[in-house]
């Protein structure tokens, strides 16, 4: 058989791969593989140790359990999404601006260069540090810092986004006299709408990181003052089982909302079928 | 609705600092509804006539005149390749320039359904053949009821055999619509076909070598011998002007 036809088997053959369940089935399978064999291997290392600072699995969900029960997850983590949320916002606004200013002139690039940089390069731990001691403790602390730690990655996500508008389209909506709105909606921001949800993941990683800090250092609230007070009383299980259930509702967010926006926004775009 | 160029010159820098004039005291006349080619060798200053008309650039000197004065005039252009947002569907790329234009919002399907694609009207750029995007490309630049259509190498990036059923197309959108034009193109034998007069530019900054009339009415027969013999007669200016 050539290669050609081997080829044409094994394509078909994997067209022929049975229904909608089955291909989200095989999506999903190897992330759920990692997840299987991440907790069996953590559940060796505490009946192996057997110590309190490796807490087994049934242990780290005792503490899930009573968390969510008691109603302190959902309302900690309402207040810490609230704060990203206003962070993010504050972030985007200041990243537009910057972004758009850099991609679209000689000078702004310059003049904002250096500010990019040392953004990008002052761990988020300084951020909440300074806030917590400019603003106190204050929900203002926590947007300033989340919109600090994130605006700078952000706004080169946007910049390169920019940059990469293809020239010729500028110039056919020139010609075609689109307006500054038509242009906006129809060539820059759906030019740029991949580099802006690869930004935007990655300035809620960041944001996460920010907020935690800043409300372990200085506030009553939200999931970072959950696991302080879980590291305060030593409690491993309880600091794993509010990571874990933060980290459930990051997946919630990147599978529910990014990945469902994304499909929809880059349904236009041509899958290689190699 | 005319076209014309008035003792334009335009002059380029290049990246050493040097210069290079591509147009001086240029002039030609377009007149309504004529489609005028322009031939002439690579780096000549065609795209340039196109982009001086198109607005994408300022003459240094002179002016160019598109349409009678009252208003701008709506210009379409046809580039070598499609240039089409490839997030809209067929129908929405055709639609927001006549949006863009103020023109009648039924054109877009009309058009779509007058180049052959009324079937493919929600189908996006990247899921279609080069010639069924510039087709897309075609409606967008006659659906806005243009004054002017400036073509820029349309065909060259397509095989014969969809670049003769586009130069067909045309032929036929432009005895409906009847704008102006400019058609920039290396193949003598479809400026030939296509334009009511072939520009054969010559020299640096160019110069028109000569002004080769077609005097046939449309539709034209691609078998009549009147534009094999043009295009010999271009060929031959074009070496002539090289010499």
């Amino acid at each position: 058989m050539s290669v050609w036809s081997d080829l044409q088997t094994s394509r078909s053959a994997r067209t022929r791969w049975p229904g909608l369940a089955a291909a989200a089935l095989a999506r999903v399978a190897p992330g759920a593989l990692f997840c299987v064999l991440l907790a069996a291997g953590w559940q060796a290392l505490a009946l192996r140790w057997q110590s309190p600072l490796i807490p087994d699995l049934g242990a780290i969900g005792t503490e899930l359990a009573e968390i969510v029960r008691s109603g302190t997850a959902v309302q900690e983590i309402a207040v810490t999404l609230g704060r990203i949320a206003l962070g993010m916002a504050m972030g985007f606004v200041i990243a537009l601006a910057v972004g758009f200013a850099s991609a679209r002139n000689r000078f702004a690039q310059s003049f904002f260069e250096p500010a990019l940089l040392l953004g990008l390069t002052v761990p988020g731990l300084v951020w909440a540090l300074l806030c917590v001691i400019w603003f106190g403790l204050s929900l203002k602390t926590s947007v300033i810092a989340i919109a600090l730690g994130i605006s700078p990655a952000l706004a080169v996500s946007l910049t390169q986004g920019i940059a990469a508008v293809d020239p010729h389209l500028i110039e056919a909506s020139h010609v075609f006299r689109l307006s500054a709105a038509q242009r906006l909606r129809y060539l820059w921001l759906p030019a740029i709408l991949p580099f802006l949800l690869g930004g935007l993941r990655l300035a809620f990683s960041l944001a996460w990181k920010v907020v935690v800090l800043v409300e372990v250092f200085g506030l009553s609230t939200g999931v970072g003052y959950g696991l302080n007070s879980a590291f305060i009383s030593q409690n491993v299980g309880a600091v794993l089982a509010w990571t874990l259930l933060f980290a459930l509702v990051v997946a919630a967010i990147e599978y529910g909302l990014f990945q469902v926006i994304e499909r929809r926004l880059t349904r236009w775009q041509r899958k290689s079928n190699v | 609705m005319p076209l014309r160029f008035k003792h334009v010159s335009k002059t380029f820098v290049r990246p050493d600092g040097s210069e290079e004039p591509v147009l001086r005291d240029f002039s030609l006349d377009v007149a309504p509804g004529e489609l005028v080619a322009v031939v002439g060798p690579s780096g000549i200053g065609k795209s340039t006539l196109l982009h001086l008309a198109a607005g994408l650039e300022q003459p240094d000197g002179g002016t160019v005149e598109a349409g009678d004065g009252n208003g701008g005039p709506r210009i379409g252009m046809v580039f070598q390749q499609a240039r089409l947002f490839d997030w809209l569907n067929a129908a929405d790329n055709v639609a927001i320039a006549v949006k863009a234009a103020s023109a009648d919002i039924a054109r877009a399907r009309q058009m779509l359904s007058a180049v052959g694609l009324s079937r493919q009207a929600g189908a996006y750029p990247l899921s279609l053949s080069g010639g069924q995007r510039q087709r897309i490309a075609l409606a967008r630049a006659f659906a806005i009821e243009p004054d002017v259509v400036l073509l820029d190498e349309p065909f060259s990036a397509l095989d014969e055999f969809t670049a003769r059923k586009l130069r067909l197309l045309l032929q036929q959108l432009w005895s409906d619509t009847a704008p102006s034009g400019i058609l920039v193109t290396h193949n003598t034998l479809e400026a030939a076909f296509l334009a009511d007069r072939v520009v054969v530019l010559a020299g640096r900054p160019a110069r028109i070598e000569r002004i080769i009339d077609i005097r046939r009415a449309r539709p034209r027969d691609t078998e009549d011998g009147l534009f094999f013999e043009t295009h010999r007669e271009i060929l031959a200016t074009l070496e002539r002007g090289q010499t």
